[in-house]
């Protein structure tokens, strides 16, 4: 039932496949050992989400890898092929990979905004931010993957 | 043109939550050709954005963690281990309870009924006691103590030894 959500977590923070595998064994060891405690305060996927988020960004501190820290290059580089020979059909893949190179948290905001519909209050919840944190967040992943995109988007249209 | 551009928020509130952005906002994009052309390249990536394949891990999550939570064949021993030694508890503190108050029974016959018999003169009994058997008593009192103690840390040990097995 929380795979999918989990896996948007677990997939955008964490890259190594190891490593995803012991925390998702971890998350859900968790969840089942505190599954007592949990006092129906939120939705149940939430809930689990939380506890897959706060595992990631246990496991990115202790490897020093900084959640939301944009590469210098992010804004404005252009990772697109200069030959104007984007096809709509590869806008996708495109998108995939400009994602891939978000800072982890944007990522995983993306995701769970887009692809699993999360409310902003219920990101608010599983990450710990403050709902207007995550609004800025997801505005500037956007930007960021629309700056990306704008010469492509000029070069279709052409 | 009724205003300066849409900053990069205001456009992609203009997309997603159009009825939430105020009149001027929505004039101005309706006619302004660059604000057009924004919306419209935030549109097609919000829409690409909705349509990426959703991860998914490479291994098998629930047997993975069945395998944890059910247990292998050595976590299932370590269990029923664990279990026996919580029944063996259990007996033992049964027995210790019952011990103890039949103890307590025993103690309050012996030395309850005469000192009942003899409470009038019982006051003497302390006063007028010799240092040599004060000093007697209070080494019975410190060895008795002290095996108590050699007791409890055998025991403690004992537990320790059986959770680390």
């Amino acid at each position: 039932m929380t795979e999918g959500l989990v896996a948007h977590i677990v997939c955008r923070l964490i890259s190594n496949e190891e490593d995803r595998k012991d925390i998702v064994q971890d998350i859900y060891l968790k969840v089942f050992h505190h599954l007592k405690g949990f006092r129906f305060q939120s939705k149940l996927s939430t809930w689990v989400a939380q506890i897959a988020y706060n595992a990631c960004s246990s496991q990115l501190q202790k490897k020093r890898v900084p959640l939301q820290v944009l590469p210098e290059e992010t804004v404005g580089g252009d990772g697109t092929p200069a030959d104007g020979s984007i096809l709509r059909k590869e806008l996708s893949g495109i998108v995939q990979a400009e994602i891939g190179r978000l800072p982890p948290l944007y990522q995983a905001l993306v995701g769970l905004y887009h692809q699993e519909e999360l409310s902003y209050q219920e990101m608010a919840e599983i990450t710990g931010l403050p709902e207007g944190t995550v609004k800025s967040y997801l505005f500037r992943a956007r930007k960021i993957l629309k700056e990306k995109l704008l010469p492509t988007y000029k070069m279709e249209k052409l | 043109m009724s205003r300066a551009h849409l900053s990069a928020e205001e456009l992609q509130q203009y997309i997603l939550d159009k009825q939430g952005c105020n009149a001027a906002d929505i004039v101005h994009v309706d006619s302004c050709p660059d604000c057009q052309a924004q919306v419209a390249a935030y549109t097609l990536l919000i829409s690409a954005l909705s349509q990426q394949p959703a991860p998914g891990f490479g291994f098998d999550v629930s047997a993975m963690v069945l395998r944890q939570v059910v247990g292998s064949p050595v976590a299932v021993r370590r269990a029923e281990h664990r279990a026996e030694l919580t029944t063996d508890r259990a007996t033992e503190r049964r027995v210790n309870r019952r011990t103890g108050w039949g103890m307590a029974a025993l103690i309050l016959m012996v030395a309850g009924v005469p000192a009942w018999l003899f409470r009038r003169s019982a006051y003497y009994v302390f006063t007028d006691i010799s240092a040599v058997f004060l000093y007697l008593i209070l080494a019975a009192a410190a060895v008795f103590m002290l095996l108590r103690v050699l007791h409890l840390v055998k025991r403690y040990h004992q537990i320790i030894h059986s959770i680390n097995k």
